[in-house]
């Protein structure tokens, strides 16, 4: 392609054309949307998962896309679709992890993730509170808060990647960032885990 | 002198920790190593039949179907019953992608053709006898008209649409 894929909007006619060819049996035609939301899945995953399985996950998830595509629906936007499947592959992970003998812990906060002129200004304490106080909150916390609040997608989006009612979704969000303030601010967790 | 990492943090701060928190890199070869594992074939095509019972069962069929039609002479790949396949085709070595649209559809989900090589784009649509308006597509928005169409007939919007007559003796199949 000529010209950049990367942070155009999302669902439009060339899109629509990518999967179209897809579909018809060139494979190419999924480089541009590889392009266009590696970014976005690497996001989803990265805060869900171990560091060290992101690139595997994130492989996984698109992998996972082009293989069935043709269960994907035009009514949604093909980044919440994919938001969907990287959210599925996040809780096999969590599901296999379990079975595993040893658990491996969230990672700290790594070098190797990029730090912006605001995470310079907060300083690198909140970055490490904030992964140590997700660690307390359950999956289903984790998950609410990184489609709502890091990946900044509106609950009607966030309800449907995660299968819920947008009711349901706003109700959850509250309490899991409540939950984390409390954590933050030293008051622990409380209240069931989801 | 106040412990930093102790101190409570206002929303404003969780909001901003949470929106930067983690950012991950997208390693330089990623879209690469997707690739590669896609066009190798690693992951079955979109609409690939799943291997369950009644996919095997089906997949059983079509082959004993396909079988009896090659002995008995039929195409290896019939039209629908009223319709015969009708190939289109544009040479266009700098396009990155054709589709067509057309009253076929009643100018509805554009067909992409398929590359060939050497700038050559073709696809085969099953088509019921009649006549068609029909344009060409490229790179998803330049819109043209077959350079060598049976005919063509105005779009209403200053350019022309190209005809095609299912039927007809120079009909492509």
């Amino acid at each position: 392609m000529t010209e950049p894929v990367e942070g155009q909007d999302h669902g439009d006619e060339q899109e629509r054309a990518w999967i179209a060819r897809c579909r018809a049996g060139d494979r190419t035609a999924f480089r541009p949307l590889v392009t266009r939301y590696a970014r976005m899945v690497h996001g989803v995953i990265a805060r869900l998962v171990p560091e060290a399985d992101v690139d595997d996950l994130a492989q996984q998830t698109f992998l996972a896309a082009f293989e069935h595509l043709d269960q994907y629906r035009e009514a949604s936007r093909f980044s919440t679709w994919l938001c969907q499947i990287a959210v599925n592959k996040a809780r096999d992970e969590h599901r296999a992890a379990r079975r595993r003998p040893e658990l491996r812990g969230d990672e700290d906060y790594d070098e190797r993730y990029e730090e912006g002129p605001e995470d310079q200004a907060l300083g690198r304490e909140h970055g490490q509170r904030i992964i140590a106080a997700l660690a307390q909150l359950g999956a289903g916390d984790r998950e609410l808060l990184v489609l709502k609040y890091v990946m900044e997608e509106g609950f009607e989006t966030v309800a449907e990647i995660l299968g819920t009612s947008v009711g349901a979704a706003k109700v959850r969000a509250l309490r899991a960032r409540e939950r984390l303030r409390r954590i933050l601010n030293g008051g622990g967790a409380y209240g069931g885990r989801d | 002198m106040a412990d930093e990492t102790d101190r409570s943090l206002s929303e404003g701060e969780i909001d901003a920790a949470l929106r930067h928190w983690r950012q991950p890199r997208v390693a330089d070869d990623f879209v690469d190593r997707v690739m590669a594992r896609i066009e190798a074939g690693e992951q079955r095509r979109p609409r690939g039949a799943l291997m369950r019972p009644w996919a095997i069962a089906a997949g059983v069929a079509i082959v004993v179907l396909a079988a009896a039609l090659l002995l008995h002479g039929g195409a290896a790949r019939p039209a629908p019953a009223g319709t015969r396949f009708v190939r289109f085709s544009l040479t266009m070595p700098q396009a990155e992608q054709v589709a067509v649209a057309g009253s076929f559809n009643g100018w509805g989900r554009r067909i992409a053709l398929h590359a060939r090589g050497h700038g050559l784009w073709t696809v085969r649509i099953p088509l019921r006898a009649g006549q068609y308006s029909y344009v060409f597509v490229v790179n998803g928005h330049q819109v043209m008209p077959d350079p060598h169409a049976e005919g063509y007939r105005p779009d209403g919007f200053g350019g022309r649409n190209s005809v095609i007559i299912v039927g007809s003796p120079r009909m492509t199949a």
